[in-house]
């Protein structure tokens, strides 16, 4: 018999129909107990913070990481506490056109840390009873966020430029932030999970201050505090595990 | 709420700034000519001071009677007198600055000899033994006979002369030309008596933003004998803090820094990182006139014998 897209199709049903018949939604299930989520995954930056137009941050695609706990109270509904990590990388060759410089160092990129509360909704459905459990989850988080730019280090001729050194350090930034998630939850044993969602910090414009140092030819420092300005919403995947407490 | 406050409005949308500035060409700031005879054929040396020397500097002297030069400070004769305008055009890859001027006394058949003479003290220091270099600045002049005060004599235009004792001496400059006409200056010279030791109270390190500020400490050499060291104080951030004696190994020994003449103040920063040798950051000299300024960078950029380009801030206080 050959592998046909409707026989495949056709197995796959029929494996998982007695699974699927014997589904249950439980919004109970979760009432008193909680969870620790760790989970990582690739983000990307918003329009401002990637962007290489003049004012844009040219952030490149990056990584977030974040370690959540929730405790459901009832039917469903639970709050929770986040801590979390933003990092993306600098667009080097865009911000190297623009400056010119005859030799350069970056160190780091854009780094935010979150820490944050979560309000959170479930819809467990349960498969196979105390085996394997579907939770389906939005999210709402929001708190503080640190926020910080790469050190970048130029380098001029003096022919070049009249500052034969430039730098740039991040001086500490702290935000607000809103985001969401959500996503499904693979739930086994009662006892652990895989979580898969999608997650995103919404658009809000923020400051963030920088210090830069100068240096020309004759030695003579200038030292002068700079911001940025953008909105520094991200978009991102969150995959991970997560471990049930209180079952 | 915290949505709200989030999506409040701050400025507008601002980038990245970059600091990028041409660099400014030549400028000529002032040309000295100074007549070397009291008649003709005239010998007249330029000195020229131009700001901005970066690049590959080209100097362009058009002397007025057909001739030019590419000297930085060039001597040129006129053999009759007259009213030469002179052209100076310095250049380099970023641009160029021009400059026209006539010489004071060039059209005259004779002129007269005006002897005068200024002096700087080596690295500033006026403590016994003292170097002293003087500057000739006579005009219709070409031979030069100096008296120093204290037996010593040359012959030199502008010569260099180390006063071994304390004291005030009478330097006199008789400048004469090949009429003979002669003209004489006379200035009094003060040398200080030298301090006997050097004391050091406290040193406040300052290092650029992007330097860690742990593990660093500071060794001293007096010429090229190693005095001692700091210990590693802790600080978030610079300066750093070395005060005596707590800050110092073995307290006080930066006391008995003994203090002769024209010596140097040799200062290391170094990192322990933990490794077996430290990481060298950066050094720093001062000679013995920076020790006198009680305070730095008072005087800090002026001088040669400090590096220009860090910021190493430092206290130092000395005695007699």
């Amino acid at each position: 018999m050959k592998l046909t897209p409707l026989f495949l199709t056709a197995s796959l049903v029929l494996f998982f129909a007695p699974a699927v018949m014997m589904a249950q939604v439980n919004p109970r299930y979760w009432d008193g107990t909680g969870y620790l989520s760790i989970t990582g995954g690739p983000a990307s930056p918003g329009r401002d913070l990637s962007s290489t137009t003049g004012n844009g941050l040219m952030a490149n695609n990056g990584l977030l990481a974040d370690i959540d706990y929730n405790h459901m109270i009832a039917y469903g509904i639970g709050v929770g506490v986040n801590l979390g990590l933003d990092y993306f990388g600098m667009n080097e060759d865009i911000f190297l056109e623009r400056t010119a410089p005859s030799t350069y160092n970056f160190t780091g990129g854009y780094l935010s840390g979150r820490l944050g509360l979560n309000l959170l909704m479930n819809l467990p459905v349960e498969i196979l009873r105390d085996k394997f459990v579907l939770n389906f989850f939005g999210e709402l988080n929001g708190g503080l966020r640190s926020f910080t730019i790469p050190d970048v280090d130029l380098n001029y001729d003096e022919l070049q430029n009249k500052y034969t050194e430039v730098t740039y350090r991040s001086r500490s930034n702290v935000l607000g932030y809103a985001g969401y998630s959500a996503g499904v939850q693979f739930l086994f044993s009662n006892c652990w999970g895989i979580n898969l969602s999608y997650s995103a910090l919404m658009k809000s414009q923020h400051r963030i201050d920088y210090s830069v140092r100068a240096v020309d030819v004759a030695g003579v420092v200038t030292e002068d505090e700079d911001f940025l300005s953008a909105r520094l919403d991200r978009t991102g995947i969150q995959i991970g595990f997560l471990f049930i407490i209180g079952r | 709420m915290l949505l709200l406050l989030t999506h409040c409005k701050k400025e507008p949308i601002r980038g990245w700034e970059y600091w990028l500035e041409s660099p400014a060409a030549p400028e000529i700031v002032k040309v000295t000519p100074v007549l070397k005879n009291c008649e003709p054929p005239y010998p007249v040396s330029f000195t020229q001071e131009t700001n901005n020397l970066l690049g590959n500097i080209r100097y362009r002297w058009s002397f007025g009677d057909g001739t030019s030069s590419n000297d930085q400070n060039p001597v040129h004769i006129y053999q009759t007198e007259g009213l030469y305008t002179i052209t100076l055009i310095v250049s380099n890859e970023i641009g160029a600055d021009t400059l026209a001027f006539t010489v004071p006394g060039l059209d005259q058949s004779s002129v007269a000899v005006n002897s005068k003479f200024s002096y700087s003290h080596f690295n500033n220091n006026n403590f016994a033994p003292a170097k002293v270099h003087f500057s000739n600045e006579s005009s219709g002049a070409n031979q030069f006979y100096w008296h120093f005060g204290d037996g010593g004599e040359s012959s030199n235009e502008s010569p260099e002369h180390v006063f071994d004792s304390p004291g005030t001496y009478t330097v006199n400059l008789k400048g004469e030309c090949t009429s003979g006409e002669s003209d004489e200056y006379v200035q009094q010279i003060f040398i200080s008596p030298a301090p006997q030791r050097v004391f050091i109270d406290s040193l406040n390190l300052m290092l650029p933003s992007g330097y860690s500020a742990s593990g660093i400490y500071v060794e001293m050499y007096h010429n090229t004998t190693y005095v001692g060291r700091t210990l590693i104080v802790s600080s978030g951030s610079f300066p750093l803090k070395f005060r005596r004696p707590e800050d110092f190994v073995y307290g006080t020994f930066f006391d008995f820094v003994q203090f002769t003449a024209n010596e140097t103040f040799r200062f290391v920063v170094l990192r322990d990182d933990g490794s077996q040798y430290p990481e060298f950051l950066d050094e720093f000299m001062l000679s013995t006139v920076d020790i006198k300024n009680n305070h730095y960078p008072n005087a800090y950029y002026s001088l040669q014998t400090v590096p220009v380009v860090h910021d190493l801030f430092i206290d130092l206080y000395f005695s007699y």
